[in-house]
């Protein structure tokens, strides 16, 4: 199978090859789309395939579906030096075609924040919450902390409880399961807004009913630091579902009003408070 | 002057001694530094009983290093590829489940 391997590139590219498409989804016409200019294509030298036309490097070559290379070790996303030598792809080069001078870019993953946890937060945030729509889940937003390194994500939606959060849950194991923590929020919440996701897990995340576990066995992710060997070996781990949400049933009399400027004070007093904030002393 | 090599096993137990066929990183510093060999080596825990022996470092899957090297003597070097399905320790996992 041939493949083109392009480094150095237009960053939105490379941003944009690091989300989740399906087959006959262009990434091409994306990235031109965020960037509002067309990515110019070149075709391969050796083959059909289409690469970007300023990238620094393209190693072309194909793709031995029928031989084992050992792959890595290396040091990985979640931030440690974890894995064995895996029975990895090979692939036979064929080409290198390079601009004159050619930078070589590379990324050094390890302990977040780094380019890796970057490109998560944005990419792989957008792919699970198109994800979650398409599945039917009331999702308003979906943030992947960089320094939660995929395996923490944050979800708010329309309307939670024990049973949406189930169906976050099995969004997120239905396949091979590379996330282990989920928190899910009411759509009060930001979720790009870390410490008031940590104050609603802290404060409606019920410690008995509140926490949804599945465990599973030969599709979990064995780049996840606190799986034992064995675990890692047979690819069993678990996933947990936080939910800090008021639950559905609750009327409204008994949810918990929050003790903020914007939900205890009338609007008169928050205007007069706005307007008159510099004649206090603060800036 | 001894070269040095290093492989990876899940745990240190994992590795025996004796004649072995295994996956080495060539340490020499260097362009080809991390080159990686498939080979049939002698190795031993004791790197005097290996007669003119290199030095193998072995790190385990959570990437920590034995504090003490092992030998090793490459005896014959192997295809840099071999037969089968990539990531099929990853499927066998899969079908297990």
């Amino acid at each position: 199978m041939p493949v083109a391997l392009v480094i150095g590139t237009d960053p939105i590219a490379h941003m944009v090859a690091t989300a989740p498409f399906r087959l006959e989804e262009d990434e091409a016409k994306f990235a031109g789309a965020l960037r509002k200019e067309p990515i110019e294509l070149v075709k391969c030298e050796t083959c059909d395939l289409l690469v970007p036309a300023h990238s620094e490097i393209v190693i072309e070559g194909e793709i031995l579906t029928d031989q084992i290379v050992p792959d890595g070790p290396f040091g990985e996303y979640p931030g440690y030096r974890s894995g064995t030598m895996a029975e990895g792809v090979g692939f036979r080069v064929k080409a290198i075609t390079y601009r004159n001078n050619p930078i070589l870019t590379i990324i050094a993953l390890g302990v977040p924040i780094d380019d890796s946890s970057i490109a998560a937060a944005l990419t792989a945030g957008m792919a699970m919450k198109r994800g979650l729509n398409h599945r039917g889940v009331p999702v308003i937003d979906v943030y992947v902390p960089p320094e939660g390194v995929t395996h923490l994500i944050y979800v708010s939606v329309k309307k939670g409880g024990t049973e949406v959060a189930k169906e976050v849950l099995d969004f997120f194991t239905a396949r091979r399961v590379m996330v282990s923590k989920v928190i899910v929020l009411d759509e009060d919440i930001d979720v790009f807004d870390s410490g008031q996701v940590l104050h609603a897990f802290a404060t409606k995340c019920h410690p008995g009913r509140g926490i949804v576990v599945e465990h599973y066995e030969g599709r979990a992710n064995s780049l996840t630091p606190c799986y034992s060997p064995k675990e890692r070996e047979r690819l069993k781990g678990a996933s947990v579902a936080f939910d800090a949400t008021w639950p559905p049933e609750w009327l409204p009399e008994i949810i918990p009003v929050k003790a903020s400027f914007k939900t205890i004070y009338s609007k008169e007093i928050q205007e007069k408070v706005i307007q008159n904030w510099k004649s206090y002393g603060f800036k | 002057m001894k070269k040095e090599y290093q492989t990876f096993v899940r745990q240190f137990k994992d590795l025996k001694e004796g004649t072995q066929k295994l996956f080495i990183k060539d340490l020499t510093p260097g362009p080809r530094k991390y080159d990686t060999k498939y080979v049939r080596a002698e190795i031993s825990f004791n790197p005097e009983k290996i007669k003119d022996g290199d030095i193998l470092r072995i790190r385990s899957e959570s990437g920590a290093l034995l504090p003490q090297p092992w030998g090793i003597k490459i005896l014959e070097e192997l295809s840099e590829s071999v037969p089968g399905k990539p990531w099929e320790d990853v499927y066998k996992a899969m079908k297990k489940s």
